[in-house]
């Protein structure tokens, strides 16, 4: 345990990640101080407006869609499916919510039905990538067009034009709970107890005064930030427990990073990544209701009220960006990830039997292929598994040559 | 005759049967898509309420069978189809057809645009780099081209002036939308950036220092709208056969078709692009064989970039004259034009105007019927779907054909065999 915390530090503080989260830090530091130092200058303003509690609460706001929709990203990017139509997810999931909230006025059911429309439009995405085996670079781009013309076209049937009725928004947890007081409601600053004791007062005044500020600030947070806000901190820790803390964690790792392996081990590698990829919709959803109701109406102008959230969230969960727990190392190396974003320049392969065939070209030249899956068909099970999905194909692609002329590699 | 003779042959046939078995993918994904198109027009037609049925669905009534069901849709997806197809040409199959209507024309005016933006996303993604930056390329250009033109209408007039003035404004928005692409490029190359993300970010950040330039530097004091000066009219693209108010010139037309054919060369006949290619295919065997990886991601993107560029420059001269926010998506209906014709420039060219015909075609069923014109994005999207999806009609096309003949086999298993669909063009010298 304690190994593997100083590991995760060393990780942390080593890698490419801390390095970023270290500047963040610093400046938001530098920014601090110097809007201490100096009340009146453009830094002190800035300082204000952005250690304010409406900033934080506006921030944390803000990040909801984007943030439910990247750890739908990386689900689905850690079994091998990089889900590029995640901003297609967010848009369909916003008009369904809203229009389920208008029609039930229930916001769990609003919540389903965002849920239900996004996974609906990801399980096409997985038939297509998955069954289909098309470039999901293009199947990605595909599912936002579709949903890009889908849910103006349906707020256009049912409200007559591109931007629906207004309904109720998600409420805030003192808008839940009648007792708590409203954000603005609470008090300036806390006084500290009196002990007559002229020495403890000044130092009970100093701390508490301290941390009554520290403890203001976060309620006030908290009772300014609506349920969404929860929900998506409630997904960060489940989605974290799931990915690296339970069996089913480990085959999506497995499915992304050694397929062969997982398969070798009796698991069904397309099903791993369809559970992950519905996932990705489930959580897209999530992201997408919180966004719309957040608002109570979905605009479809343009590039509709999601505009560009669903891109953003590619971002973290692209492995070669910050995934967490990936390394950069990895990322070079012949692992078969078919997650690379090459595309391969209109050529119609799929790139998950590219992937076999890469992870072949990477290991080739150690073992040869033969080696490898004679005993597998001496015992009979793996390589049936194997050919269950897509062996048969790559059984014409086994020897090396070919392989690293039609593989894609990990650019 | 050679072996070699003999291989490169057969090598030759085998690209030709590729191309035309992704032409035909793409002829079968277009059908694909109208087919789910009219289904969704069904759907969304039982879901809106109206006065009176566009279109009524009923059970057969032979040898006087009586009717047993009848549904009314409040869409007809025929007259959809009808209007989005033969109205964006002006309705061709009609007596007294003129082929310079203004129908045709807008058609034309969004086929020039969109060559120049599908070559644009073409030409990187045979690089191996998915540009999906045009659009903030174009935008750059756009504003580039304008101001320009401008500064520079001032200097020359009158035919000189056009002959001038318009070459030099499609250089600059190329430049500038040149060196607006080699950033995601050099990002990629040298700070192993994702480039499908800095090129969307890029993207947002074109279109919102564009609205700050116009508004508060370029912004002309007589219009209300956030857009630059109009130029003169010697400073753009000559109408030549179509009238003025139409807004489409031959000339950019050819342009493009020019264009298109020399991308074409470039990559299929020069050095440059045989790099371009193999880095695009295989990376490591370019690398290897003496590519400089880096360079060829910048070079591709920067000339994309251009590509793109140049599809705003167009955009300003020819369609309006001068430069305003809110620019259509012309960059992102190029990703489709690209995907739709397989990354090629000749391709790109009937792709763009298939294009053309949907954009032009969706302000026809607007007006004539009330199916909400979106159904064209969503048609864009299926159609996207299914050329991404090929295996989808050879599946399709296995279960159809007999399997009779031995090459009835092998059209299927052309499918199968899918590893020379990418190896021929790697071997191709």
């Amino acid at each position: 345990m304690i190994d593997a915390t100083r590991a995760t530090v060393a990780r942390l503080v080593g890698g490419r990640r801390g390095t970023i989260a270290g500047a963040t830090v610093a400046v938001l530091v530098a920014l601090g101080g110097l809007g201490l130092l100096f009340p009146a200058s453009p830094a002190g303003t800035l300082a204000r407006a952005v250690f304010a509690a409406g900033t934080v609460a506006s921030a944390l706001r803000l990040s909801v869609p984007i943030a439910l929709a990247a750890l739908g990203g990386i689900f689905a990017e850690k079994s091998g499916v990089i889900n590029i139509g995640l901003e297609g997810l967010l848009i369909v999931a916003a008009f369904a919510t809203v229009y389920a909230m208008d029609v039930t006025d229930s916001l769990v059911v609003a919540f389903l039905s965002g849920v239900l429309a996004s996974t609906l439009l990801a399980g096409l995405f997985a038939v297509v990538c998955i069954e289909f085996r098309a470039d999901q670079i293009i199947a990605g781009l595909a599912v936002w067009l579709i949903a890009l013309g889908l849910a103006p076209f349906a707020s256009q049937v049912i409200y007559e034009a591109p931007n629906t009725d207004s309904v109720r928004t998600v409420p805030t947890v003192p808008e839940l709970v009648g007792a708590l007081p409203s954000a603005g409601g609470l008090p300036a600053r806390i006084d500290p107890p009196t002990l007559g004791v002229g020495v403890l007062d000044a130092v009970f005044a100093v701390v508490v005064g301290l941390l009554g500020r520290v403890v203001l600030f976060v309620a006030e947070v908290l009772l300014a930030s609506s349920l969404s806000v929860y929900l998506m901190v409630l997904a960060v820790v489940l989605s974290w427990y799931v990915l690296y803390r339970t069996r089913f964690g480990r085959w999506i790792h497995a499915s992304g990073e050694n397929p062969k392996a997982l398969d070798t081990a009796g698991v069904r590698v397309d099903r791993v990544r369809y559970a992950a990829v519905l996932l990705s919709g489930v959580l897209s959803g999530l992201g997408g209701a919180a966004l719309s109701l957040g608002l109570g109406q979905f605009t479809g102008n343009g590039a509709t009220m999601v505009n560009g959230k669903g891109f953003i969230a590619i971002a973290p969960s692209s492995r070669r960006c910050c995934s967490p727990g990936s390394r950069p190392s990895r990322t070079r190396s012949s692992w078969p990830t078919s997650a690379s974003p090459t595309p391969s320049s209109g050529s119609h392969r799929s790139s998950w039997s590219s992937s076999y065939s890469r992870w072949w070209a990477g290991h080739g030249s150690r073992r040869r292929p033969a080696s490898i899956t004679s005993p597998a068909r001496s015992e009979g099970g793996g390589f049936r598994r194997l050919r269950r999905h897509g062996g048969a194909r790559r059984a014409k692609d086994d020897s090396p040559s070919s392989d690293a002329l039609a593989g894609r590699s990990p650019v | 005759m050679s072996v070699r003779d003999r291989a490169r042959r057969a090598l030759r046939r085998l690209v030709e049967a590729s191309a035309t078995e992704r032409a035909l993918i793409s002829l079968a994904s277009l059908a694909a898509s109208v087919l789910v198109g009219a289904v969704i027009v069904l759907v969304a037609g039982r879901t809106a309420t109206c006065e009176e049925a566009a279109f009524v669905l009923a059970t057969p009534r032979p040898f006087g069978v009586p009717e047993l069901a009848s549904v009314g849709f409040c869409y007809d997806p025929v007259a959809v189809f009808d209007r989005l197809f033969l109205g964006a040409l002006g309705d061709p199959a009609s007596p007294g057809w003129d082929p310079l209507n203004g129908r045709m024309a807008t058609t034309l005016r969004e086929t020039a645009v969109l060559v120049f933006t599908g070559l644009s996303v073409a030409l990187a993604f045979r690089a191996g780099v998915f540009n999906i930056g045009t659009q903030g390329q174009l935008v750059v250009g756009a504003l580039a081209t304008a101001v320009a033109v401008l500064w520079a209408a001032t200097f020359v007039a009158g035919v000189v002036g056009t002959v001038v003035l318009v070459p030099f404004g499609v250089l600059v928005g190329a430049v500038f939308g040149g060196l607006y692409g080699a950033i995601p490029g050099a990002l990629k190359a040298y700070a192993d950036a994702n480039e499908v993300v800095t090129t969307i970010m890029l993207n947002f950040i074109a279109s919102g220092v564009a609205l700050y330039l116009v508004r508060s530097v370029f912004k002309d004091p007589a219009s209300p709208a956030n857009q630059t000066i109009p130029l003169p009219d010697h400073a753009l693209f000559p109408p030549l056969l179509f009238a003025p108010q139409f807004g489409v010139s031959i000339l950019a037309l050819l342009f493009g078709l020019l264009a298109a054919g020399g991308v074409f060369v470039l990559l299929r006949r020069t050095v440059f692009g045989y790099d371009l290619r193999a880095s695009g295919l295989q990376p490591a065997a370019a690398e290897y064989g003496g590519v400089d990886a880096r360079r060829t991601v910048v070079a591709s993107m920067t000339l994309s970039g251009a590509l793109g560029g140049i599809g705003g420059a167009v955009y300003v001269l020819m369609v309006l004259g001068k430069f305003q926010t809110n620019v259509p998506a012309y960059g992102f209906d190029g990703i489709t034009v690209a995907i739709l014709a397989g990354n090629n420039p000749l391709g790109v060219a009937l792709a763009a105007f298939l294009f053309g015909v949907l954009k032009s075609g969706t302000t026809v069923v607007q007006f004539a019927t009330d199916v909400p014109p979106q159904l064209v994005g969503v048609l864009r999207g299926l159609i996207i779907l299914f050329v991404a999806m090929p295996e989808f009609f050879r599946l399709l096309g296995r279960r159809v054909l007999p399997q009779d003949r031995a090459g009835g086999d092998a059209v299927a298993a052309d499918g199968g065999s899918e590893p020379t669909g990418t190896d021929r063009r790697g071997g191709e010298p």
